[in-house]
């Protein structure tokens, strides 16, 4: 059985509307099924001033199975796979509901940011460094953020990648092109020009 | 476009987690800048798709009233079709509400507050329009939906007539009708003969009044024939 996608259309619109909840989300494509969610770093956590990418992918059961959530920007926290992005949090598990949306589920991504449960982690190692040490946990978490989610590289590199697309390149070969080249617009010029 | 942020995320999975206990290494934070904000750009990237999405948004707002709003199904936002209602007040439709249950194996919540649902305890709404073609279904179920459980009809509470000061009560009594007023059981404080629910104990003292009578009747006869 397909999608309900008039669903999954309304829960688009309504975040589209309420700009106050902080949470965005964009469709990848022309499939409603790929999402990227959008959340900021909540204030007063060592996340705050970041912008967060989150992946999401609908299942055809959505919204009778929760949406696969993973974090595209990668974030220090102890309920979050430093690794793969991949999210600890009960309601993506066997606590969803489909009374639950996105929007929910994105805020309550918010929320996990700014309360983590050390007890049921994802990420060992955070989850050790957060009992252990509070203060190294929250230095590193912070330089994570500066590092991986700052709004001011999000745009720099943006310009990069129009730059590269202007050129007559597509935006995901532009993208590919760019990580491979490790964000330096020439490298990857020769990369996508070699290729 | 998903395809490419996988093959993006990947490589440098590695990177920070070769020394996750401190803070990563200013160089190797040099050397990754550039490719995670890459990635978080991905989104914005986007902006010249928003045709389709734009399409699909104008298209769902005609669809939308404040109706719907109001009773939409939890589950499929849409205007319940087959609508039930849980004893703890949320609405939805039957398949939607059907399928929850289905997927649901252990314990069998509502969306909504999680209180426990159970199939054969939900309540159909039937609306003054409610008598659709069911050839016209729309949403084609892969499993056979079940028809939603039919609405339990208690019986219409009765006022007990002896409460009642009205005379075409006592008429029915066959003029017994004064007899309890003997035993004192009258309901004195005469309730201007508007039905309200009875109280337990005046069921109770409605019921001893008319055990009386009874046994008044049966001791009179008794009389009478012996």
């Amino acid at each position: 059985m397909p999608i309900d996608l008039g669903r999954v259309q309304k829960e688009i619109r309504d975040i589209d509307r309420d700009k106050a909840s902080g949470v965005t989300i964009e469709v990848q494509g022309n499939s409603v099924q790929k999402l990227i969610g959008c959340l900021k770093g909540p204030r007063d956590t060592p996340f705050d001033g970041g912008i967060f990418y989150v992946n999401i992918e609908l299942d055809d059961q959505y919204p009778f199975v929760p949406p696969k959530m993973r974090f595209i920007t990668k974030v220090w926290h102890p309920n979050i796979s430093s690794a793969n992005g991949a999210i600890c949090l009960d309601i993506l598990k066997d606590q969803w509901s489909p009374a639950l949306t996105l929007k929910t589920a994105l805020l309550s991504l918010q929320a996990l940011l700014s309360s983590p449960q050390p007890d049921d982690p994802q990420d060992a190692v955070v989850a050790r460094q957060y009992m252990g040490s509070l203060a190294e946990y929250e230095a590193t978490a912070r330089q994570w953020t500066q590092t991986y989610a700052h709004a001011q590289q999000v745009v720099g590199l943006e310009a990069k990648v129009q730059q590269i697309v202007e050129m007559g390149f597509g935006r995901e070969q532009a993208l590919a092109a760019l990580k491979r080249a490790n964000g330096d617009e020439n490298g990857a010029m020769e990369i996508l020009l070699g290729a | 476009m998903s395809a490419a942020l996988e093959a993006l995320t990947v490589p440098h999975a590695g990177g920070p987690l070769a020394a996750p206990q401190q803070q990563p290494p200013a160089g190797a934070l040099q050397q990754q800048q550039q490719p995670p904000a890459a990635l978080g750009a991905a989104p914005k990237l986007l902006d010249a798709e928003e045709d389709p999405k734009a399409a699909l948004k104008a298209q769902a707002a005609e669809l939308e009233s404040q109706e719907d709003i109001l009773f939409s199904c939890n589950i499929c936002y849409d205007l319940a079709s087959e609508p039930v209602v849980t004893l703890c007040g949320h609405l939805y439709c039957w398949p939607c509400l059907y399928r929850w249950l289905q997927v649901q194996s252990h314990c069998r919540t509502c969306p909504v507050c999680k209180a426990g649902v159970e199939k054969d305890k939900v309540i159909p709404i039937y609306g003054r329009g409610g008598n659709e073609d069911p050839r016209a279904k729309s949403k084609g179920e892969p499993e056979a939906v079940p028809q939603r459980p039919a609405g339990q009809r208690p019986a219409p509470v009765v006022r007990n007539p002896l409460l009642q000061p009205n005379a075409n009560v006592n008429a029915q009594q066959g003029g017994l009708g004064i007899i309890p007023t003997l035993f004192g059981l009258q309901n004195g404080n005469g309730n201007g003969g508007y039905a309200e629910p009875l109280t337990p104990e005046q069921q109770h003292q409605a019921f001893l009044s008319r055990l009386l009578l009874m046994l008044g009747s049966f001791v009179i006869m008794c009389l009478l024939l012996f």
